[in-house]
């Protein structure tokens, strides 16, 4: 006969080895993508400490709704998380820090990462930032083309970006 | 261009988000304790009320019927 403590315990302990598996899984992937967005550079290890800190909350918040996940992909909702945080914040990541994506804006940087870097379709992104999906398509095509070299940057200081977001 | 080898993981991020997860949960679970009690309270304190006070019952006519005119 077991208690309700030990059952408690059992369950914990459980979650904690399913969560630090898919965290060794992912881990590496999604720290990617937030530094990708918070535009730090990817090397030497501790260089990105605003992409850990937005990882670190956006896996802490899967690990709280890991039992009502209910067969969603753990991976795709830390990967919402991950957005919908940086959008919350985005003022804070608008200078550049030497990150590779440094000369887009982070509205810019947000949608070139969710569609290119983790293919996400654009109907998804849309509805996840909460624009149309035309919006989407332009941001993207001129995300494209300024890392190209096509075009010129986004002007930051007059007129910043306007990262809505629905949650 | 995006792509190439990930960025190093910190060793002990898995434990710290396990640590802030798990007190992000217990917080959520002592909240929704809480708010169970509140709802506890007050049905006890309205059916309390209600057996002391019968609201459903028509008050006693406040006013003495004239009579003499």
């Amino acid at each position: 006969m077991w208690t309700v403590r030990e059952r408690q315990s059992g369950r914990e302990r459980r979650r904690a080895q399913e969560f630090e598996t898919f965290v060794a899984g992912a881990a590496g992937r999604l720290l990617h993508t937030a530094t990708l967005l918070t535009a730090e550079p990817l090397r030497p290890p501790g260089a990105n400490p605003r992409a850990q800190r937005l990882l670190t909350a956006a896996l802490a918040h899967t690990y709280a709704q890991w039992e009502r996940l209910r067969g969603e992909d753990p991976y795709d909702r830390t990967r919402r998380e991950l957005a919908v945080r940086f959008a919350h914040e985005v003022w804070r990541h608008k200078r550049p820090r030497g990150g590779l994506l440094d000369p887009l804006t982070p509205q810019e940087r947000l949608v070139l990462v969710l569609r290119l870097y983790e293919g996400v379709a654009e109907e998804q992104a849309a509805a996840l930032l909460g624009l149309p999906v035309e919006r989407v398509r332009a941001i993207c095509n001129r995300s494209v083309a300024t890392m190209r070299g096509t075009r010129r940057p986004t002007e930051r200081r007059g007129a910043p970006g306007r990262p809505g977001v629905a949650r | 261009m995006l792509d190439g080898p990930h960025p190093q993981v910190p060793a002990d991020l898995a434990r710290r988000v396990a640590e802030r997860g798990g007190r992000l949960l217990r917080r959520r679970l002592f909240v929704r304790r809480l708010m169970l009690l509140v709802a506890c309270a007050a049905v006890v304190a309205f059916t309390v009320w209600a057996v002391a006070a019968h609201p459903w019952e028509v008050p006693p006519a406040e006013t003495t019927p004239l009579e003499g005119w």
